[in-house]
C-alpha cells in the first residue's frame, strides 16, 4: 500500500513535467530530452558553481586545521539550498494537498498518507543537497587522500543530513500555511517576500568574493560560532575530518530526534491537519455606494485584478519591470555608470548612451504580462464571450494591463537616465519613445500570439504562465526584436548611419507593427476571439 | 423572443445539433429536456453566442445573433450550467463588473444587488472573495448577475443544480415574474417535474435532434413529462 503511494506520488510529480494534459498523453520524446538536458544544465552548473567555491576554500581551511569546518560550511549550504527548494513544496504536499478527502475515504491508514509524501519530499532533498555536497566531497579527495572510514562517515552523513532541511520546512510550511490563510493581502506579501528573496539573492553572489575572503580571514571566530551555535553541522564536520564517531553519533541524534519528534506529532495530527478548514475571519459586507464605469475600464480593471492575484505571474511575467525600477535607481545612486563603462571599454565612447538606451529597452522586452492573459481565461472564457462586449476591447485590456504595469517603471527608468547623463537632444527623445514603444510592442505581440496559441485546459495556471508555447514564442520574439537591429547595426551600418538616425528608424518601424497589431486585435482577432474555446 | 432556425452544429465530424428549429415566445416559460449529450449546452450556447455554428439562424428580439451578436447579448442573460468565475474578485467587484459591461445606471444596480442578495440571502458575503464561495453561493452569484441588467430573455442550463429549497423556489418565481413582465425564458433540465409544472411549453431533444415539442398539454397528454420523456428515449 505505502509502496502504491509513494508511485502516485512520484506519477504526478513525473506527469507535471511530461503529460500533456491537452492532448491527454504524454509528451514527446523530443520534449523529455529537451527537459532532461536542462536539468543536466542545471546540474552541472550548480556543480560547478558550488565545486568553485569548495576549491577556493578547501586548502586553507584544512591546512589551518579547519577541514572541520570546510565540511560544516557544506552542510549549512546543503541544508540551506534543501530548505529553500523544498519548504513551499512541503506546505503544498503536507498542508494543501488537494486529494486529502480522498485518500482519507480510502482504507489507507492516515500514517501511510503522511509518510509518503515526506519519502518523495526527502527524495527531492536528496537531489538538493547531493548537488553541493558530492563537490565538496570531490574537491576535498582531489586535494587530499580520503580514509576508508572519512568515506563511510560521509556516505552515513549524506544519507541523514537531508533530515536537518525536512524537519525545519515541515514546520516553517506550517507556519507559512497558518500565515497565509490568516492574511488578506496574501498575494502582495508574497510577492514582496519573493522579491526582498531575489535581491539578496543578488546581493550575496554580487559580493561572493568578499564574503569568501572574509571567511578565511576570520576563520577563527566562525569556526566557534559554528562549534557553540550550529552543534549538528559541527559535528557533521568534526565526524568526517576527525573519523570521531561520538561525533558521528551526536549528528546522527541532533538530526534524526527532532525529525522523529516532527514526525510523531504530525501523525498523530495528520487527520486534524488535513481536514480542518482553515480559511479568513468572514469579511461581512457592508453596502456602500458602487463605482461606475466604462466597459472599457471595467476590462481593464478585471484584468489587473488577475494580474496582481497571482505572485506566480507577477514574479514571472513581470520581472523585467522590477529590474527596470532597480535600473532608475541605479541610475540615479550611481550616476557614473556611463563612464564606469566608457572607462573599461574606451572603444564604445560615441556608443555609451544608445546602448544605455538599448539596455533600458531589453529590460522592458522581458516582461511578457500579456503572453498568456487569454489562456489564463481559462475556464472562465464563457463569462466574455457570452457578454455584450467588442472581442477587439477585450484583448486590448489584456495589452493595456501589460502597459500599466511596464510603462511606469519604464518612463521612471527613461527620466532617470535623462537626468543623469548627458544626451543630445534627439537621443533624449529617444530615451523618451523606444523603450517605451518597445514596450507597447511587447503588450500587443503577446496578445496577438496568444490568440493564435491559447491553452484553456490547463489545471496549474503556471503551466501557462511559464511553459506554454505563447509565453516562450513572446519572450523570444521581444528579445530578437532588441537583438537583431543591433546585430544589423554593429554588422553592416555602424559607417553608414548614425546610432540615433538608425534608432528613430528602429522607432518608426516599431509604430508601424504597433499599429498593424492594434488593428488586427480589433478586426481579425475580435473574430478569432470569438471562436476560442470551440 | 428567442427564434432558433433549422440550427445546425458540428464538432468535426460530429453533428451534434441537427436541424433545430424553437420558438420561444414572449411571456413564456420553455423547458429544454434530452439525455447527456443530446445537444442542449451546445444549443443553448448558440443562442448565447458562444459557440458559432455552421447552419441556420438564432433571432433574439428579431435580431439575427450571427449579424449583431453584441445587440442580442445585450438583451439576453446566460446562466451556465458549472460556476466558473472569477475566482480572485470579490463577489461584489463581479457584480459591479457585469453592471459595468452592461452599463447598468449606478441607482438600478445598487437597487437590484440589494434586491436579489438579499433575496438569494448572499448580501453578508459579497465582500468575500468567490475562491472561498461554495458551489450553491456561486451559482446564486450567477443568477443575480444575470438578473442585473433587466433582461428580456433569461438562457439557463440545469439552473437549479447546486441550489437550497429555498433558493430554488425564489429562482422560480423570478422566471415567473420575468415572464408575467414580458420576458421570457429558455432552459434546460434534467428535473422533470420541475419542468412538468413550471414550463409552458416544452421541447425534447436526442441526439441533437428535435423529438418533440409544444405546450406540456400537447406534449405529455394525460401521461407524466417522465413516461413520456422515457417512451421516446426508447426505454
Amino acid at each position: 500500500m505505502l509502496k502504491a503511494l509513494i508511485r502516485t506520488r512520484l506519477n504526478a510529480l513525473y506527469s507535471s513535467f511530461f503529460y500533456n494534459s491537452r492532448f491527454k498523453k504524454d509528451r514527446n520524446k523530443a520534449f523529455k530530452i529537451v527537459v532532461a538536458l536542462f536539468a543536466l544544465y542545471v546540474i552541472v552548473s550548480f556543480l560547478f558553481m558550488f565545486g568553485g567555491f569548495f576549491y577556493n576554500i578547501c586548502r586553507p581551511m584544512a591546512d589551518s586545521g579547519f577541514a572541520w569546518l570546510y565540511f560544516s560550511i557544506a552542510a549549512i549550504m546543503a541544508v540551506a539550498l534543501c530548505f529553500v527548494g523544498s519548504v513551499f513544496l512541503t506546505k503544498a504536499q503536507l498542508y494543501d494537498a488537494q486529494d486529502n478527502d480522498l485518500l482519507m475515504s480510502m482504507p489507507i491508514p492516515p500514517g501511510y498518507i503522511l509518510l509518503s509524501r515526506i519519502i518523495v519530499l526527502l527524495v527531492l532533498n536528496y537531489i538538493f543537497e547531493m548537488s553541493v555536497l558530492v563537490p565538496a566531497g570531490i574537491v576535498y579527495c582531489a586535494n587530499y587522500t580520503p580514509t576508508a572510514t572519512g568515506i563511510i562517515v560521509f556516505i552515513v552523513e549524506l544519507l541523514i543530513l537531508p533530515l536537518i532541511p525536512l524537519t525545519l520546512s515541515c514546520i516553517f510550511g506550517w507556519l507559512l500555511a497558518v500565515i497565509s490563510e490568516k492574511v488578506r493581502n496574501k498575494s502582495f506579501i508574497t510577492t514582496v517576500m519573493s522579491l526582498v528573496f531575489l535581491g539578496l539573492y543578488l546581493y550575496f553572489f554580487s559580493r561572493i568574493n568578499y564574503f569568501l575572503q572574509a571567511l578565511i580571514q576570520n576563520i577563527h571566530s566562525i569556526g566557534s560560532k559554528i562549534q557553540s551555535l550550529a552543534f549538528p553541522v559541527y559535528h557533521f564536520g568534526l565526524a568526517i575530518s576527525g573519523k570521531n564517531m561520538l561525533s558521528l553519533i551526536l549528528f546522527l541524534s541532533g538530526a534524526i530526534i527532532p525529525f522523529a519528534i516532527v514526525y510523531a506529532l504530525l501523525a498523530h495530527n495528520f487527520i486534524k491537519i488535513a481536514t480542518t478548514k482553515k480559511g479568513l475571519t468572514r469579511k461581512k459586507y457592508k453596502e456602500q455606494p458602487l463605482k461606475v464605469g466604462s466597459v472599457k475600464l471595467a476590462l481593464l480593471k478585471k484584468e489587473l485584478r488577475r494580474f496582481a492575484s497571482s505572485p506566480m505571474y507577477i514574479l514571472n511575467a513581470s520581472l523585467g519591470a522590477v529590474f527596470t525600477l532597480a535600473f532608475a535607481v541605479a541610475m540615479i545612486i550611481y550616476r557614473g555608470i556611463p563612464d564606469f563603462i566608457v572607462e573599461d571599454f574606451p572603444q564604445i565612447v560615441e556608443y555609451a548612451n544608445p546602448l544605455i538606451i538599448t539596455m533600458l529597452c531589453f529590460l522592458t522586452s522581458t516582461n511578457f504580462i500579456s503572453a498568456p492573459s487569454i489562456s489564463l481565461e481559462g475556464k472562465n472564457l464563457w463569462i466574455l464571450q457570452s457578454f455584450p462586449v467588442d472581442g477587439g476591447d477585450v484583448l486590448l485590456a489584456k495589452a493595456k494591463m501589460h502597459m500599466v504595469v511596464c510603462l511606469p517603471p519604464v518612463f521612471l527608468a527613461s527620466l532617470s537616465c535623462i537626468f543623469t547623463i548627458k544626451l543630445s537632444f534627439a537621443q533624449i527623445l529617444l530615451t523618451l519613445l523606444l523603450p517605451a514603444l518597445v514596450t507597447v510592442f511587447c503588450a500587443l505581440f503577446g496578445v496577438v500570439i496568444n490568440l493564435h496559441f491559447p491553452k484553456f485546459d490547463w489545471v496549474n495556471e503556471t503551466v501557462v504562465v511559464k511553459q506554454s508555447m505563447s509565453s516562450g514564442i513572446a519572450m523570444l520574439a521581444s528579445m530578437a526584436v532588441i537583438a537583431v537591429p543591433a546585430i544589423l547595426y554593429v554588422s553592416l551600418f555602424t559607417q553608414k548611419i548614425s546610432t540615433d538616425l538608425y534608432m528613430f528608424i528602429c522607432a518608426i518601424i516599431l509604430i508601424a507593427l504597433c499599429l498593424w497589431m492594434y488593428r488586427y486585435l480589433k478586426t481579425k482577432g475580435s473574430a478569432i476571439f470569438a471562436f476560442l474555446g470551440q | 423572443m428567442l427564434k432558433i432556425e433549422h440550427l445546425t452544429k458540428k464538432y468535426g465530424d460530429k453533428t451534434a445539433v441537427d436541424d433545430l428549429s424553437l420558438h420561444i415566445k414572449k411571456g413564456m416559460i420553455y423547458g429544454f429536456i434530452g439525455h447527456n449529450g443530446a445537444g442542449k449546452t451546445t444549443t443553448i450556447k448558440s443562442c448565447c453566442g458562444i459557440l458559432q455554428f455552421e447552419g441556420g439562424n438564432i433571432y433574439i428580439d428579431g435580431i439575427s445573433i450571427k449579424e449583431d451578436p453584441l445587440a442580442c447579448k445585450r438583451k439576453l442573460a446566460y446562466i451556465p450550467d458549472n460556476s466558473y468565475l472569477y475566482e480572485f474578485l470579490p463577489g461584489i467587484k463581479y457584480l459591479n463588473f457585469v453592471a459595468d459591461i452592461f452599463n447598468v445606471p449606478k441607482t438600478e444596480r445598487e437597487e437590484r444587488i440589494k434586491k436579489y442578495a438579499d433575496l438569494f440571502e448572499l448580501t453578508e458575503d459579497l465582500a468575500q472573495p468567490i475562491s472561498s464561495y461554495s458551489r450553491g453561493m456561486k451559482q446564486k452569484l450567477v443568477i443575480i448577475s444575470a438578473l442585473i441588467h433587466d433582461p428580456k430573455l433569461v438562457i439557463m442550463d440545469e439552473p437549479f443544480v447546486g441550489l437550497d429549497p429555498k433558493a430554488t423556489h425564489y429562482l422560480k418565481n423570478i422566471m415567473r415574474e420575468i415572464c408575467n413582465n414580458g420576458g421570457a425564458i429558455f432552459f434546460s433540465t434534467h428535473v422533470l417535474e420541475v419542468a412538468e409544472k413550471l414550463c409552458d411549453e416544452v421541447a425534447i431533444i436526442k441526439n441533437g435532434k428535435l423529438v418533440i415539442s409544444g405546450s406540456m398539454e400537447e406534449v405529455k397528454g394525460n401521461h407524466s413529462l417522465e413516461g413520456i420523456f422515457l417512451e421516446l428515449e426508447g426505454e
